[in-house]
């Protein structure tokens, strides 16, 4: 499971991919903000993404022609 | 005694604004400085330590317990004694309620009298300023919850005009008595709040049993196989099926493997979407009639107490104590103790006195220890394997299951192992693998995306629920129950996810009772080799005289239900109850075909190949912490 917040320049239903060890695991949306912020989460469910020890986790951003941009974590 | 003695003032005017006194002290007090001459210097230590003082003291305590109690104990026993599942998932015992009873309310009362008492040691003044103090805060945090329930304020300037109050309040109790007498009089509901939460609230029943179990049931012939019911919690039937209306073998292959060898009941609907009503009318066979408490004194006559003549009784419940001691055995998990109930009941406290909106609701506590947790033998040690996120089953299975699978042995007499699970129920914890993983108590489970990750995570847990189903089977054929016994498997009541009536109230139940109201039912009969469908209409007030009659049992009292053994009810109506005595009918027939999946959900993410970002700045990712708070700015 992750979860985060975004910049209000992200507007709602914006889709974010969740990316592990260079494999997109999932496509969420950004909802709408409520009082925790506008917020993202995404359950990876099948743990076969993962490997023991460190794993990389990326996330980006899906534009309306399906290119997709880095976001950097913080 | 007064805090701040006049000197000489003349008699006090019980209706006049009194700048010059604290607390709230009475006429009396301040009369006994008219003990010295007029104008004389008034010993204030003498004061302090002497009857009149100690009496003052009382009246402060009188105005603490006053308050204390509108703003802790009232709204605390409130829930809680409309929630005696929160105490019987807990496995509390009379003693620890009590406990917990008289902790909230009486500690904070003394702790706050305490701090008044060491304000005293200050002076006179300062420990008036601290009652004061005291008293603004309290109202201010009394004026937190009334403000959230009537005014749409929230957070800081909910805050600001609570202050605001508690602190016209500080000030209005120093200057007029009669604000300190009505506090007096309020002091009287802590102990009233008590008696009613004993006496007269559902979880009463629990702290006070009103008896011990029914009559037994009689045989009706000498052939009683072994019995076994496992009993899921908040499963709808169309999360386990595929397109085409069958059980989906791909996601959930045990229960697949379990309809392929029983008898599924395709039409089953459960009576209530709250386990308090719908649990005990599978185990009396009754529609709820009362709000009574799940518990055996309010149902004497049960499942257990039936079967507790002639069986030997395995029964694992979670939030319902309906076996009664006399015929069950003692729970082979430990008491959780009064420590998790204070550590759960300070956590209903703080979301009572919060600014902001919150659910407030003692289910959130309901997850399932896991067989680690509780120091089960049969728990296996911690992996060493790198993949052993990847079947994490043994590790982190629920203890009350390991423990009714350690019960899966055969006997010489006739025995009935029970299990209700509170699996896939929420809080979701496990995905598919047995892993578990944290999340925020705070999302959303309803909106736009919300619903839809509350519904990935159901179906995640629900894929590891299926393992367990695969683990009893494998167990039952292991020790040779299974051919022999009558095998139950079901929940009590589903759950819609249905956007803008996610849930099991009332709304949903009406827009979406495919999802709230019909359940996963198998039956396998003694020998019985091969599966089938039958799509009677099932309602689970049918499940005791069914079980019942397959165990030659006859029940020693009237049932709503009737058995499947015998010929199908010729209507398709069906009812629910949302709350008791009140059916809601219902209608539809099997549901046909699950909603589409969700995108995030976690069957059939899309896999797509990426290049290494080269970028800097992803985030690292360990295993043995699958959950990472993140904060995500501006695109790169």
């Amino acid at each position: 499971m992750i979860w985060g917040t975004v910049g209000d320049e992200v507007t709602d239903g914006t889709e974010l991919a969740v990316a592990v060890n260079g494999t997109v695991a999932t496509v969420v949306p950004v909802v709408a903000p409520d009082p925790g912020g506008r917020r993202f989460a995404a359950l990876l469910a099948d743990d076969r993404l993962f490997r023991a020890g460190a794993n990389r986790l990326d996330l980006y951003l899906v534009g309306p022609d399906g290119r997709l941009r880095q976001l950097s974590i913080s | 005694m007064t805090d701040r003695p006049t000197t000489g003032a003349g008699l006090p005017d019980p209706g006049a604004a009194r700048p010059d006194t604290a607390s709230g002290d009475d006429p009396a007090p301040r009369g006994s400085v008219h003990a010295g001459p007029i104008g004389a210097p008034v010993n204030r230590r003498r004061g302090w330590r002497g009857r009149a003082g100690w009496r003052a003291e009382g009246r402060r305590l009188l105005e603490v317990t006053a308050l204390v109690g509108l703003v802790v104990t009232q709204p605390l026993l409130d829930i809680l004694g409309r929630s005696p599942d929160f105490f019987l998932f807990h496995r509390a015992d009379r003693g620890e309620i009590l406990l917990l009873v008289a902790l909230v309310a009486v500690v904070p009362t003394v702790a706050l009298g305490l701090v008044g008492l060491l304000a005293g040691l200050a002076g006179a003044a300062a420990r008036a300023v601290t009652h004061s103090l005291l008293l603004g805060l309290l109202v201010a945090a009394l004026a937190v919850q009334v403000g959230r329930h009537t005014t749409p304020l929230r957070g800081v300037p909910l805050l600001l005009v609570a202050a605001t109050v508690g602190a016209g309040a500080a000030v209005a109790h120093r200057r007029w008595t009669a604000l300190g007498r009505a506090l007096r009089l309020a002091a009287v509901g802590p102990p009233i709040f008590v008696g009613l939460f004993l006496f007269a609230s559902p979880t009463g029943p629990v702290v006070l049993p009103l008896g011990d179990g029914g009559v037994a049931g009689t045989a009706t012939g000498n052939r009683h196989p072994p019995v076994v019911m496992l009993i899921l919690d908040e499963l709808p039937l169309v999360s386990l099926l595929d397109a085409a209306g069958g059980v989906d073998a791909a996601r959930f292959p045990h229960f697949a493997e379990l309809a392929a060898a029983s008898t599924w009941y395709r039409n089953a609907t459960g009576v209530s979407g709250w386990t308090p009503y719908a649990l005990p009318a599978m185990l009396t066979g009754r529609y709820p009639a009362e709000p009574f408490a799940p518990h055996y004194s309010h149902y004497p006559d049960n499942l257990f107490t039936a079967f507790g003549g002639l069986y030997d009784i395995r029964a694992e419940e979670s939030i319902t104590r309906l076996c009664p001691p006399s015929r069950c055995e003692q729970p082979v998990t430990p008491e959780q103790g009064v420590g998790v109930l204070v550590r759960e009941t300070a956590g209903l406290l703080r979301q009572l006195t919060a600014p902001h909106d919150s659910r407030i609701d003692p289910e959130d506590s309901y997850r399932e220890r896991t067989a680690e947790e509780a120091g089960i033998d049969a728990a296996e040690p911690v992996p060493t394997d790198p993949k052993f996120r990847w079947d994490s089953l043994n590790v982190n299975q629920p203890a009350r299951f390991t423990s009714f699978l350690n019960g899966l042995t055969p006997s010489a007499r006739p025995t009935l192992h029970f299990l209700h699970l509170l699996m896939p129920h929420s809080p979701w914890a496990f995905l598919p693998s047995g892993a578990r993983y944290e999340a925020p108590e705070d999302f959303p489970n309803e909106g736009d995306g919300w619903v839809d990750l509350a519904r990935a995570r159901h179906l995640a847990q629900l894929g590891y629920t299926d393992r367990l189903i695969g683990e009893t089977m494998r167990t039952l054929r292991a020790s040779g129950l299974w051919d022999e016994a009558l095998v139950v498997v079901t929940a009590d009541h589903g759950v819609s996810f249905t956007k803008g009536v996610q849930g099991r109230g009332e709304d949903a139940i009406r827009a979406a009772a495919d999802e709230v109201a019909w359940v996963p039912l198998f039956v396998k009969t003694p020998g019985q080799r091969g599966g089938r469908v039958d799509d009677r209409n099932w309602q689970h007030v049918d499940l005791l005289p069914t079980v019942a009659e397959e165990a030659a049992i006859r029940l020693p009292w009237r049932v709503d239900g009737r058995s499947a053994l015998q010929a199908p009810r010729t209507d398709a109506g069906k009812v629910f109850y949302d709350r008791p005595s009140q059916p809601m009918p219902i209608s539809g027939g099997v549901p046909v075909a699950p909603p589409p999946a969700p995108r995030t959900g976690w069957s059939a993410p899309p896999w797509v190949r990426l290049r290494p970002p080269a970028a800097p700045g992803s985030a690292g990712w360990a295993p043995s912490a699958p959950s990472i708070p993140t904060r995500v700015c501006c695109p790169a």
